[in-house]
């Protein structure tokens, strides 16, 4: 073969080939800012070489493919570190909206220009339950310190009720989100699912490679993997596996199994396997961070609140029960309710402040013995309170939650660097430079002006041989 | 290293970020003076604070406590004082009345000591806030009622109080009371001021013994018993009087001690939740160099590409 038609028909793959050059750098260029986006480049080779006599004569270029930068161990790791990710920043999110919740009772130092140093929130309502009784002390038959007496074991009372509520509320909010991010992981399970059929159709003859698609796939299995736990293997039948754990979710375009939310009694809810009908126990993830904060740190304030709650009941009820009111009466309970959502004061002493007992004997209004009790009961180490008394209990509640939010806080950062840091080294591999693009564009406009000219030369060429015949 | 066109911007962003945070978090501690003010931003500070916090509000209240132990005092001394006047009358009434006054004096003392055991009766029965002082815890009714006979004269005291006092906390685990008893009928462990049956003493007694032998001219009686026991009654009376003053002096250390302690704590408080501004605001500043020289430098780098170059 060639001769000069062969070699102008080398010049025209060569255009071809660099004017597809061309379109995959735009392509690269205009997917710049595309965050899934992994970079193309074209392998190309020179075409057959024939024999004529004891040469050997090459025919031209061809484009072998277009090849996709990427790493798929990188893929992987970046896969895993968001489930992490995913899984501090909803507990981050969680915890935060705990503390502005929970803000009135556990913030510590005053703000908005109070005097600094002041208490505020429970321990303020603490010190002053306290005080009052120490009003009271002084004052036995005083009408008014009794009344201030009962409105601060009134406000203590709605504040731990209140904590009681917002917490309850926080449980509804995180049992919200889980049902909410279940229902978008199954949507992401069925799209990887469809992108599977959609791969497989595009890739079914061996010789095209859905790039685009696979670049897709990716950014869906990254974003399930910040919801829930993942991972990503190939089946016996070279089919891609999505499993959690050991359970299946997706093998190539079938969806195995999906996450079904059902609820248990008294509001709470659990998780399962449709198919598998087995629970599904998320550790990782956005799912796995909301569990964490429901039986963590969430339950852990309210157990607290309870106790603080049922301390009250018990110390105070059993010494306010021995005293005696000012009309004689006795045994009566200070507070009232069964836990901490329904504990309140006395309705009756909340009327009248005269049926507070404070006395250790009938007809002594001026005996104070019984409030002197209860005084020294705030201040002592209570078993009930395992062995710390209501402030030190209160102070553990506020610093540890302080410190699972520190904690969490600082792990999130750490996780945030790490994962930066492999998103960068990813980017480093597979996103686009345009510095690098321009050069390429330089590089194939050149080539296409070269194997042009070699065109206009052929044709030059064939001019003067048809020339020849004139 | 390859660098890709994304890696600028995503990185420049990420540090302004940081940056952002790291002012915020600095300016809102400028500006509230608060180095700790959510139980995260210091778990184990928050944990001193709030007991501190609390230290200070019993301190308060000790205080108060105190102050109410103070006004007694002063009621007492009060109470105390008028005894005292009434019994120095009465003993210089006593040591007069001797075989040398005639009838007609006698009965003008003895009229004398009448008025004076009336005004004791009205003292005896002193309130402070509505209550009895003297009549213990069962303070709601006079201390004392009176018997008389068919001429009005006082014959006689009954004690209608108890012989318990009420003490209130004036530090962690102290109690104080300058509250005192009228009459300790021998069963109560506090010092009875108008009757005590352990010391044999006993106000109205004497003194009403003591008019009556001025009514009927029993100077010899008076002599040999009303003078002696006159003079203890007057010990007695000081002895309680240096007893107040003492417990008013302790209760003025107590108020001291307290506002040390008070001094000291606030003190912690500050310490470890308020910050130092000095530091904060150079910290505030190196925090806002940094983000300008990362704005300028990212806004030069990202603005230059080889498109610059090529035609």
């Amino acid at each position: 073969m060639s001769g000069l038609l062969g070699t102008l028909d080398m010049g025209n793959r060569a255009l071809q080939t660099q004017m597809k050059g061309l379109e995959l750098t735009g392509h690269n260029l205009a997917n710049v800012n595309n965050p899934g986006f992994s970079r193309q480049r074209m392998e190309v080779d020179s075409t057959y070489q024939f024999e004529a006599g004891h040469q050997s004569r090459g025919t031209g270029v061809d484009i072998q493919s277009i090849q996709q930068i990427r790493d798929q161990i990188l893929d992987a790791q970046i896969r895993s570190e968001k489930s992490t990710t995913g899984f501090l920043e909803s507990k981050m999110t969680g915890l935060e909206y705990m503390q502005a919740g929970l803000g009135p009772v556990l913030n510590i130092m005053g703000q908005d220009g109070q005097q600094s140093g002041g208490a505020t929130g429970l321990t303020a309502l603490f010190n002053d339950f306290s005080g009052k009784m120490h009003e009271v002390a002084n004052d036995p038959s005083s009408r008014n310190a009794r009344q201030s007496f009962i409105d601060a074991a009134q406000n203590l009372t709605d504040k731990i009720q209140e904590t009681s509520l917002q917490a309850q509320e926080l449980q509804t909010r995180l049992d919200d989100e889980i049902k909410t991010v279940a229902s978008e992981s199954n949507n992401l399970i069925e799209r990887i699912a469809e992108l599977n059929q959609s791969i497989q159709k595009v890739e079914r003859g061996g010789l095209k490679t859905a790039n685009e698609l696979r670049d897709q796939r990716i950014e869906v299995l990254e974003k399930l993997s910040e919801l829930m736990p993942l991972d990503v293997s190939t089946a016996e039948s070279g089919k891609m596996l999505v499993l959690s754990g050991a359970t299946v979710l997706v093998e190539g375009e079938d969806v195995l199994n999906s996450i079904l939310v059902e609820p248990l009694p008294e509001g709470d809810l659990t998780l399962n396997w449709n198919n598998d009908n087995a629970p599904f126990q998320p550790q990782e993830g956005r799912l796995g961070g909301l569990f964490d904060l429901k039986t963590g740190a969430l339950r852990e304030v309210q157990t607290k609140n309870e106790t603080l709650a049922k301390g009250l009941m018990d110390i105070f009820n059993t010494i306010h029960g021995a005293g005696f009111a000012k009309d004689g009466s006795t045994g009566r309970a200070l507070f009232v309710g069964t836990d901490a959502a329904s504990l309140g004061v006395d309705p009756e002493i909340l009327q009248n402040p005269t049926l507070l007992q404070v006395a250790s004997r009938p007809d002594e209004p001026g005996n104070n013995d019984i409030i002197q009790d209860m005084i020294t009961a705030m201040g002592e180490n209570q078993a009930q309170l395992d062995d710390r008394n209501f402030i030190e209990m209160h102070a553990d509640m506020v610093s540890e939650l302080g410190q699972t939010i520190r904690n969490t806080k600082r792990e999130l950062e750490d996780q945030q660097s790490l994962e930066l840091l492999m998103q960068k080294q990813r980017e480093s591999i597979s996103g686009v430079s345009i510095d690098e693009e321009m050069t390429q564009l330089v590089r194939y406009q050149r080539a296409f002006e070269a194997s042009a000219k070699l065109i206009g030369i052929v044709d030059e060429m064939l001019g003067t041989v048809l020339s020849m015949s004139r | 290293m390859r660098v890709s066109t994304q890696m600028y911007p995503q990185s420049l962003l990420n540090q302004l970020n940081k940056l952002t945070a790291q002012q915020q978090t600095l300016q809102n501690q400028v500006s509230t003076g608060l180095r700790v003010q959510e139980a995260s931003d210091d778990p184990a500070a928050a944990r001193k604070m709030i007991q501190w916090q609390t230290d200070i509000a019993s301190l308060d209240q000790f205080r108060k406590n105190i102050a109410a132990q103070q006004d007694l005092a002063n009621m007492n001394r009060g109470v105390i004082d008028s005894l005292n006047q009434i019994s120095t009358r009465v003993n210089e009434l006593a040591i007069k009345s001797d075989d040398t006054q005639s009838p007609d004096t006698l009965s003008f003392f003895a009229e004398e000591v009448d008025s004076l055991i009336e005004r004791a009766s009205e003292v005896v029965n002193t309130q402070f806030n509505g209550k009895y002082l003297l009549a213990g815890t069962a303070e709601q009714s006079p201390a004392f009622t009176f018997e008389r006979d068919e001429d009005g004269r006082i014959t006689g005291a009954i004690y209608e109080g108890n012989g318990r006092i009420r003490s209130v906390e004036s530090s962690p685990g102290n109690k104080v009371s300058t509250q005192w008893i009228g009459t300790n009928d021998g069963t109560s462990d506090e010092p009875g001021l108008i009757q005590d049956f352990d010391l044999e003493i006993d106000f109205f007694r004497d003194l009403i013994a003591f008019r009556d032998h001025l009514i009927s001219g029993e100077t010899s009686m008076i002599r040999d018993q009303d003078i002696e026991s006159l003079q203890q009654l007057e010990d007695h009376l000081l002895h309680f009087n240096h007893r107040n003053s003492i417990m008013q002096t302790k209760l003025e250390a107590s108020v001291a001690t307290l506002n040390d302690q008070e001094l000291s704590l606030t003190g912690m408080i500050s310490r470890e939740g308020e910050v130092d501004l000095a530091e904060t605001i150079v910290r505030l500043n190196e925090v806002q160099y940094a983000y300008q020289a990362a704005l300028q430098s990212g806004a030069k780098i990202m603005n230059s590409s080889l498109m610059n170059y090529l035609r």
